[in-house]
């Protein structure tokens, strides 16, 4: 693991006289933040291969027409547990990790505010998503009833899998909520003297954010999941008309979760191009308030949209038009970030390293998918897109090429600080370079697809989608195998290379930059001097 | 924070407990989990044992972690700083707990407001009531479910009410008592926090006593009889079960009490759990109004 | 990032071209007035996203190309300006009412049910639609007809996929042209969404709540869409497909099938008196249940627990106190098992509950007979939404050998006529097994379509459905159920229908002469 190399050079610092243990112990015991991001990281790169391992088996599903390899009650599977281990096991435990990592020393703080809750957030993780895993091999099989596990489908219509879902999620969202608690106290109580809110960098700025979304909504997908175990299990009827209730109440309740959710897993993305671009633009970063008070309102929003993801479930027409304004609104925050990340790199003096390219692509291909976000926002329209590949294409383009191309532009923008060494750069240019050609061969042709009818969550389809999905699974293979390249850049990384500096980057500011390269084990044990 | 003098943020040494903490969600996980499934076909399992296992290590892992934390702070390690992080995380926890209950009475008023008299043809579902259950009349609280079940509400006056006045009183013995620890009134303070704890207990007692009759033969209000019921039992019960926890923390509070600790500047432990029983308190208000009053 | 630039020329290139449009690369404009409008707004956003695209990456691309810092450019150094910040705020906005004002209007004429000619309720339920029409006394399910060894292909099998793969039924929802069409839609079971791109009309079945949509289509033909909701397994084989007939075709149609529902009723009513024995009884019990329970209590009526129960040794199946309850939860069905009342003739459901309480070693040797179904099905009221076969109850039923006597066995019918008729009686009798498309469920149903009894001697083809089949217990001999011309048509049909084109000409007095050896 990354440690290995991540020397404690602080030794004068005999208070901490218990100092590292090692091997397995130090990594279950650990209250460092920076053990506990790496944690996070390795965790959540794991699962994205896991998570990657079954769209390959979904793409190879798809490959042609027919069912050639799995059944159909198989392939939900594989559909509904890619979504949940990509949504709760690889974006988001990869932005605690980054936030873990980062914010302490971009706020000047010694550590999280709350070292051991900290550790506790992490190791449920692997447990949660153990327990998710073994559904395959106990009960009726996996959760076959998409992430979204609407009702009664995942209700009375379940196969076994319910319960050990339900309180899969229960534990991480429990995690959640801790390490969200976190941060949020690490940000208001933890910041160096001097470090006043508008000074944050704009990461930890979007993190806070963040994590206030993750405060106000994990608890109703806590709700939302008991009220589907009852339902199941107890006889409730929550989420059936006979007996007073409404499977619709489930889709409002999850996705009023669920919207805040989706930009959970966004904002720390912005937070993340906010500070890799204004770096390699080698200026600062333009509109700064206005981009926080941007990320707030994206926020606020987040909260009275969630029923767009429901066109199609028979709203009165006044609910209708009411998520559909609000809805079109987000594009305004959403467009005052792209312009202000455009005017940064306007009459800059611009550079093309690795993390800056995986920024571009960010840009251009996350406004892609807020373009055809703003398409489904229309609720005339979205009759027709709704629950097509035009949906798939439109959430992957945000989170594949926006949520993860970030976490890339984060990963190799940081990685000489944790590992004390420049990444292997024509690698990693390899490394990009296929990801952008193929994430578009994979994701582009969905919209198409979407547009000629094919709906979402089928094994199998009509002869005329067959062209088309031929090479999505084509640009879906070679973008899973183009990951792998990033595992090799990090552990040569982490191996040796070339010394980083304590700043490898001319262009980069915060605090982060100020202590060695790696970074030691413990740093900001006296809070540094903002002026 | 301002620029004051430079106090040490105590991070604390490595600790067991958040991986014992993280195994026993783990086997609660997985335990409930095999539980609840083997419910229905009635056979025995490994599940409940499991569960029993993981509760008995989460309440191990809890004292012993609050252990440490006490010795932490009794020997002087904490902080101003160390005590904000603390008050901020418990009040950001207790923000959680209200998007919680959040949920359900959403799903309550929702039932109310829409889905019930939706079933019955109101707004654009005018062929729902004609055409798919032509013999239901939409009421609140939902005493006969579109399928028929057939149940009775569960009045506010009688133990509802007296269970309001028990449970606003005893917020007002939690002030009285932090207003004690604040002034160094020992004595007084131990009054008023064994009073609190007194008072929770006899809501809890009656609270039991009221889901009793709610399942007697008279009323047969379960949980399964239809949305009326199903709100009912879910937002009582989870609120129950945050009373438990309430009490719980007041006991452990009280006997830190009787220990000796907290001192009029330092007590955060005492302050988390009274915020705690304020918080469940401002819940029954809402639960006393929307569930049983209107 | 050159590639980016390219492929978004790229895609705009595509969009605008018609020639590709054609290639369905593009949003359908479909066939109605309010689809036309969907695409032009469709259109319209898109070539708003576009332009703004263009400006923006336009922008980026600038700078990157212009402000590197391989070109020596020394960085500037503003970073804010609420002028512009303002000005890029207002923008969008107006931009955006530009955009809602036509969606509104647009919302607005969609969600409009009023006034509509005909009124048909959407039934989905997994994983097949049923229609109702409303003051017409009609209904069917609609079901996938593409056959099996099209789609299964894990055996390494390639038979070729037919024209409208996954996009077929065997009966298809028929609608006039030109009239308001008023649609009704909801769920037996899970949430299912109906969705025919051609009529931009997509509305998710809600089980316990009814959604309206409605259309108004402006040219005949045949409009295929899918399922658009996850419901569970086969949610990829449940199309929707919309036949839309001219006006008097349409007249025709509701007649014939009002004719067809006539039949039916007859046929059972017919079956209330008619007593079967155990092996007639098993016969058809074994065909209907591989037809509509081995799928997931599977042929070993093992089940596949625990969402589908096993049958062989439970106690449903085998204690005679639970025959009453065996029938009800065939009929009403229970949890996850859909009612199958509305889909099988009581004389069915006698048979495949006779079948499972002897088949497997179950032994219990209990019969049931249609009226026992009919009888139970009727005691139990009290749910209105599953009403199973009540109607037929009432009616003196004709008893079938006086059915017979009367039957003209000296009339000869035209090809036409028998081909009519014989697919009305396939897709009651024979529809189960050998499939709508003749392909059959290979092994136990083979196929029909060039297999060697309808390639070779009539008489042979007509034995095999008069007498059924003496290897393959699953044929089931119809002289108890089908008359003679009956027969004829079938075996015509058989003969000449997916391509089998013999061209033999079957007239009852061949059967009856078969029927004589």
């Amino acid at each position: 693991m990354t440690t290995d190399v991540i020397q404690d050079t602080d030794h004068q610092h005999d208070e901490h006289h218990d100092h590292k243990m090692t091997g397995l112990k130090r990594w279950l015991y650990t209250t460092n933040h920076k053990d506990i991001g790496s944690m996070y990281l390795w965790f959540s790169f794991i699962m994205f291969l896991v998570g990657g391992a079954m769209a390959m088996v979904i793409r190879a599903e798809l490959f042609q027409p027919g069912l050639q390899i799995i059944e159909p009650d198989f392939f939900n599977q594989m559909t509904t547990v890619h979504g949940l281990i990509m949504v709760f096991g690889a974006i988001m435990p990869a932005f605690t990790g980054l936030a873990n990592w980062m914010i302490p020393m971009m706020v000047g703080a010694p550590d999280m505010a709350l070292p051991r809750l900290n550790n506790w957030s992490f190791w449920i993780l692997p447990f949660a998503f153990s327990i998710l895993l073994m559904s395959f091999f106990i009960g009726g099989g996996a959760p076959n009833f998409g992430w979204t596990f609407y009702a009664p489908l995942s209700t009375t219509y379940s196969n076994g899998s319910t319960a050990f879902f339900v309180f899969a999620v229960h534990i991480m969202g429990i995690s959640s909520i801790m390490g969200a608690i976190n941060i949020v106290v690490t940000i208001m109580n933890m910041r160096a003297p001097g470090m006043t809110y508008m000074k944050m960098p704009l990461f930890v700025w979007t993190f806070f954010i963040t994590a206030y979304l993750l405060i106000a909504v994990m608890p109703v997908l806590a709700g939302t999941v008991t009220m589907v175990l009852t339902d199941t299990y107890f006889g409730t009827s929550f989420f059936d008309a006979a007996g007073g209730g409404d499977p619709v109440m489930f889709q409002h309740i999850f996705w009023f979760f669920g919207h805040p959710e989706v930009y959970i897993m966004i904002l720390p993305a912005f937070g993340i191009v906010s500070t890799t671009i204004p770096a390699f633009s080698r200026k600062p970063l333009f509109g700064y308030s206005s981009m926080v008070y941007a990320t707030a309102s994206i926020a606020f929003l987040s909260f009275i949209v969630w029923a767009h993801h429901m066109f199609t479930t028979g709203m009165p027409l006044f609910g209708e038009l009411f998520f559909m304004y609000c809805t079109m609104l987000i594009a305004v925050p959403t467009g005052v970030k792209v312009f202000n990340w455009v005017a940064t790199m306007w009459r800059g003096a611009i550079s093309f390293e690795t993390p800056m390219l995986f920024s571009l692509a960010f840009v251009i291909l996350f406004t892609i998918g807020g373009f055809s976000g703003l398409m489904l926002a229309m609720t005339p329209v979205d009759f027709q897109y709704h629950d097509t590949y035009f949906v798939v294409a439109h959430f992957h383009y945000v989170l594949v090429t926006g949520a993860l191309f970030s976490i890339y532009a984060g990963a190799y923008y940081w990685l000489p600080k944790w590992t004390g060494y420049m990444y292997d750069d024509a690698l990693s240019k390899w490394h990009f370079w296929c990801s952008l050609i193929s994430v578009n061969l994979l994701f582009f042709p969905m919209h198409f697809l979407g547009l000629a009818g094919m709906p979402r969550r089928i094994p199998d389809y009509a002869l005329q989608f067959a062209d088309f999905n031929k090479w999505v699974s084509i640009g879906g293979f070679a973008f899973g195998l183009s990951q792998l390249i990033f595992l090799a850049v990090v552990i040569k990384c982490i191996k040796g290379g070339k010394k980083a500096e304590a700043k490898p980057w001319d262009g980069a500011e915060g605090l982060e930059w100020t202590v060695p390269s790696p970074a030691p084990y413990h740093t900001f044990e006296k809070p540094p001097k903002i002026d | 924070m301002t620029t004051k003098e430079y106090e040490t943020y105590y991070v604390p040494a490595q600790s067991h407990w958040p991986i014992v903490g993280a195994v026993a969600l783990f086997f609660i996980a997985l335990g409930a989990g095999k539980y609840v499934s083997m419910l229905e076909s009635g056979e025995s399992s490994w599940g409940g044992w499991m569960l029993l296992a993981g509760l008995a290590m989460c309440i191990y892992m809890v004292y012993g972690w609050f252990s440490n934390v006490i010795q932490e702070s009794m020997s002087g390690k904490y902080s101003h700083q160390m005590d904000n992080s603390f008050k901020q995380g418990m009040s950001w926890f207790i923000f959680s707990e209200v998007m919680f209950f959040a949920a359900f009475f959403g799903a309550l008023l929702y039932a109310r407001v829409f889905s019930v008299p939706w079933l019955d043809g109101a707004g654009n579902n005018f062929m729902t009531g004609e055409v798919l259950w032509p013999e239901f009349t939409a009421t609140w609280p939902l005493i006969k479910t579109p399928d028929g079940t057939e149940t009775t509400a569960m009045g506010w006056y009688g133990l509802p009410l007296l269970n309001t006045i028990l449970l606003l009183t005893s917020s007002v013995t939690a002030h009285f008592a932090h207003v004690a620890l604040e002034q160094d009134k020992r004595k007084q303070l131990k009054v008023w926090l064994g009073l609190t704890i007194l008072l929770g207990l006899t809501f809890l007692f009656f609270q039991v006593e009221e889901y009793a009759h709610g399942y007697s033969e008279e009323m047969k209000l379960y949980l399964d009889s239809g949305i009326y019921g199903n709100t009912f039992y879910m937002l009582t019960g989870f609120h129950g079960m945050h009373v438990t926890l309430g009490t719980i923390m007041l006991i452990a509070v009280f006997f830190r009490v009787l220990k000796g600790h907290f001192t009029p500047k330092n007590h955060f432990a005492f302050q988390a759990a009274s915020w705690y029983w304020h918080f469940v308190d401002v819940v029954w208000v809402l639960l006393f109004f929307f569930v049983y009053i209107i | 990032m050159k590639r980016r630039n390219l492929g978004w020329l790229l895609m705009g290139t595509l969009l605008s071209s018609s020639a590709w449009a054609e290639m369905e690369l593009n949003l359908t404009k479909g066939v109605t007035a309010i689809s036309n409008e969907v695409y032009d707004l469709h259109m319209l956003i898109l070539w708003i996203c576009t332009i703004i695209g263009l400006v923006v990456f336009g922008a980026m691309f600038w700078s990157m190309a212009f402000h590197r810092k391989s070109k020596g450019v020394t960085p500037a150094t503003f970073h804010e300006s609420t002028k512009v910040e303002i000005l890029w705020t207002a923008i969008p906005i107006v931009i955006l009412i530009a955009m809602a004002v036509p969606a509104t209007s647009t919302l607005i004429k969609m969600e409009n049910n009023d006034n509509s000619d005909i009124t048909i309720q959407v039934t989905g339920s997994q994983w097949k639609w049923h229609y109702k029409y409303f003051d017409q006394d009609i209904e069917f399910f609609s079901v996938l007809s593409t056959p099996r060894e099209q789609f299964d292909n894990r055996d390494g099998s390639t038979i070729a996929k037919g024209e409208n793969y996954l996009l077929e039924v065997d009966k298809p929802l028929v609608i006039p042209v030109n009239k308001k069409v008023r649609f009704l839609i909801t769920s037996d079971d899970v949430i299912h969404s109906w969705w025919v791109p051609a009529f931009a009309v997509k509305q998710d079945a809600n089980p316990g709540f009814i959604n309206e949509a409605w259309t108004i289509v402006d040219e005949p033909g045949v409009y295929r869409g899918q399922c658009a909701e996850l419901c569970g397994k086969d949610h990829g084989y449940m199309p929707v497909v919309v036949e839309v007939k001219s006006e008097a075709d349409y007249a025709a149609w509701i007649a014939e099938q009002k004719q067809l529902i006539a039949d039916a009723k007859a046929a059972e009513a017919a079956s209330l008196n008619a007593s079967m024995s155990m092996e007639e009884l098993m016969q058809l019990g074994e065909t209907t249940y591989t037809a509509y329970c081995a799928a997931c209590h599977q042929p070993t009526g093992m089940g596949l627990p625990p969402a589908f129960p096993a049958l062989k040794g439970s106690a449903i199946a085998t204690d005679p106190a639970q025959i009453a309850n065996h029938v009800d939860i065939v009929v009403k069905g229970k949890n996850a098992m859909p009612p199958f009342g509305k889909q099988l003739s009581l004389k069915e459901v006698a048979a495949v509950v006779t079948y499972e309480r002897n088949a497997w070693g179950n032994d219990t040797g209990q019969m049931v007979q249609a009226s026992d179904v009919n009888d139970i099905a009727n005691s139990a009221k009290g749910d209105t939404s599953t009403q199973p076969v009540a109607p037929a109850a009432a009616e003196p039923a004709p008893a079938q050998t006086s059915a017979a006597v009367e039957e003209d066995l000296t009339k000869v019918y035209t090809l036409d006529e028998l081909m009519t008729k014989g697919e009305e009686v396939y897709m009651k009798a024979c529809v189960a097994c050998h499939q709508p498309t003749g392909a059959g469920m290979p092994p136990a149903f083979p196929s029909l379509i060039g297999s060697p009894i309808i390639a070779g001697d009539v008489s042979g083809h007509i034995d095999m459905v008069y007498n059924g089949s003496k290897k393959n217990p699953a044929m089931q001999a119809f002289s108890g159920q089908l008359t003679k011309s009956e027969i004829a048509a079938v075996v015509t049909y058989e003969r000449n229908a997916w391509g089998n084109n013999s061209g033999d000409v079957v007239q009852p007095a061949d059967v009856d002469a078969v029927s004589a050896k």
